[in-house]
């Protein structure tokens, strides 16, 4: 069947949360070791209430999702050549904004109590200091390929500035919608757009 | 302006930015790129280099050629009159792959860390364009090209028709069907269908030239028809070799053989396709081995049987791609054409 599994966008629920916060022990210099020991961190962070809340759950995993996941990459990169037309305050706007967007949507399809098994390969050079590092996510019972695409933003370590599902870029994903929401409307078209998405 | 060839440690890399050509017209210049890039990676090498090319095109050399020439051709307009200037834009992506003859001969790959002195005084008009195109969006290389939608107007009609249809037909359908049917049921029968479908998979992976591949869909197809009772149970799934196979289809195989995706479809019912996805479903349906079965019943047996177990399928996909989107069509379309292209690269 030419299109993706039933369980896809559950297993893309869990790793898109839980890859940028396995970059929470950060002291491994490499990436796929970072993202390793960090998953059991998340998982636990995820575990430790009994509460299936979405909406909870969005708000004890986002600190530790914007802590490592790098937000601001992120929306730069679905927002594409269209964000040096976003002033500094909208870009600002641009970032809560879309990072809010996103852990909503994941944690809304999030089952904290299904297990996960995330196991990642080497990593390979994308140039310019990123990363990829393949993964395989075995979620209720379905197995899904997985891209982390990670940066080296310095002493911080890496950060996951974008997630790639069975060979869908999470960001490019969004760059062609905000594309065609910014050449109608401009730089607030776009921002009111999320604000709408997220009410 | 610089050459920029980033090669990756396992030589199989290289990005060209920017090309000055003093030539005239412009079919020579991609010929050129092609010569240049031959003669830089595999020095004294005798006929042509085989390369791949990631993006925009995939092809092998004669097909990356007519690529770039199309290319070429395409911005014929514009580069005549630059290239009476003397400038050239291009931006190539290449991957170079090695050809079979030069098998365990690295030599002949061994890249230049800089370009022959010959190539440094070229200039290029573009490249003070592409660096301050790349300060503003620094994550281009990874983006794909833009997405050909040709029929977007009528797609989004049909999308519109799609969503109402799946809101009052088939989501209550879907319904009724795991209410009646239990989840485990469903699975299974959901792996005879795919058991059934092996033809479709064992085909295209031959057309492709992926013989490991047939043979293991193979394989799979033996043993689940035999010790999973027709494919209900999947023992394929407890053998390394076998369980995670990536499928393949003949809209792939076209895919594979160079032939690009053509504009986005929006196919009544069945969702999302591409004109060579279409013609592939095509081509599918005539594999799929409840069409060699001369009695009708088995066949419609067979669809609705196929269309039941789907059908929930089809409607977690749906969801997943439109639910957190600010415009589902978009969403629908970009998760489909990028899932495919990826399915065509394993």
């Amino acid at each position: 069947m030419p299109l993706p599994s039933r369980y896809l966008p559950y297993a893309a629920v869990v790793v898109c949360i839980v890859a940028p916060c396995a970059a929470i022990a950060a002291s491994d210099s490499s990436p796929e070791a970072t993202l390793t020991k960090g998953l059991a961190d998340l998982l636990r962070l995820v575990k430790s209430k009994n509460n299936n809340d979405p909406v909870e759950l969005a708000h004890r995993v986002r600190p530790t999702i914007e802590r490592f996941f790098n937000t601001e990459s992120l929306t730069r990169k679905a927002l594409g050549p269209g964000w040096k037309e976003f002033t500094p305050a909208q870009q600002k706007r641009a970032v809560e904004l879309f990072s809010e967007m996103i852990i909503r949507s994941y944690t809304s399809r999030f089952d904290p109590n299904s297990d996960v098994d995330v196991q990642f390969a080497k990593s390979t050079e994308l140039g310019n200091g990123r990363k990829e590092v393949p993964a395989s996510a075995r979620y209720q019972g379905n197995s899904v390929a997985l891209a982390y695409r990670v940066e080296n933003i310095g002493p911080e370590g890496w950060r996951v500035y974008d997630v790639v599902i069975e060979g869908v870029s999470l960001a490019s994903n969004y760059r062609a919608q905000f594309d065609a929401i910014r050449q109608k409307g401009g730089p607030e078209a776009v921002l009111h757009a999320m604000e709408d998405k997220i009410k | 302006m610089q050459w920029k060839i980033k090669l990756s440690k396992g030589v199989r890399g290289v990005v060209v930015d920017g090309f000055l050509s003093p030539l005239r017209n412009s079919l020579i210049p991609s010929l050129s790129v092609l010569w240049m890039i031959q003669k830089t990676l595999a020095p004294g090498r005798e006929g042509p280099v085989f390369f791949k090319i990631l993006s925009p095109y995939k092809a092998t050399y004669p097909k990356a050629l007519n690529a770039l020439n199309k290319r070429f051709l395409f911005m014929k307009p514009f580069s005549c009159r630059a290239l009476r200037g003397g400038a050239f834009i291009s931006l190539i992506l290449l991957n170079v792959s090695k050809p079979s003859s030069l098998a365990g001969s690295d030599k002949a790959f061994k890249p230049l860390k800089s370009l022959p002195n010959s190539l440094n005084g070229v200039r290029n008009a573009s490249s003070k364009q592409a660096s301050t195109a790349a300060a503003d969006d620094p994550y281009a290389d990874e983006m794909t090209k833009k997405s050909n939608d040709a029929c977007e107007g009528l797609n989004r009609q049909t999308f519109k028709f799609n969503h109402q249809f799946y809101r009052f037909v088939a989501r209550p359908i879907a319904k009724v069907t795991t209410f009646i049917i239990p989840p485990p049921v469903l699975n299974a029968l959901g792996q005879a269908l795919e058991n059934l479908e092996s033809p479709v998979r064992i085909t295209s992976c031959l057309l492709q030239g992926k013989a490991k591949r047939a043979g293991q869909e193979t394989g799979k197809l033996v043993l689940n028809s035999t010790l999973g009772v027709g494919g209900l149970w999947k023992p394929s799934d407890r053998v390394n070799s076998l369980k995670n196979v990536p499928p393949e289809d003949l809209g792939q195989t076209f895919g594979n053989w160079g032939i690009p995706q053509g504009p986005y479809l929006v196919l009544p019912v069945l969702g999302p396709s591409s004109a060579r996805d279409a013609v592939g479903k095509v081509g599918d349906t005539f594999l799929h081995p409840a069409q060699w079965v001369s009695v009708s019943g088995v066949k419609i047996a067979t669809t609705a049987t196929q269309a039941a177990v789907e059908n929930p399928d089809r409607l977690d996909v749906y969801d997943a791609a439109t639910k957190d989107a600010l415009d589902p069509y978009i969403g629908m379309r970009e998760a489909y054409l990028e899932y495919r292209a990826a399915a065509v690269r394993k």
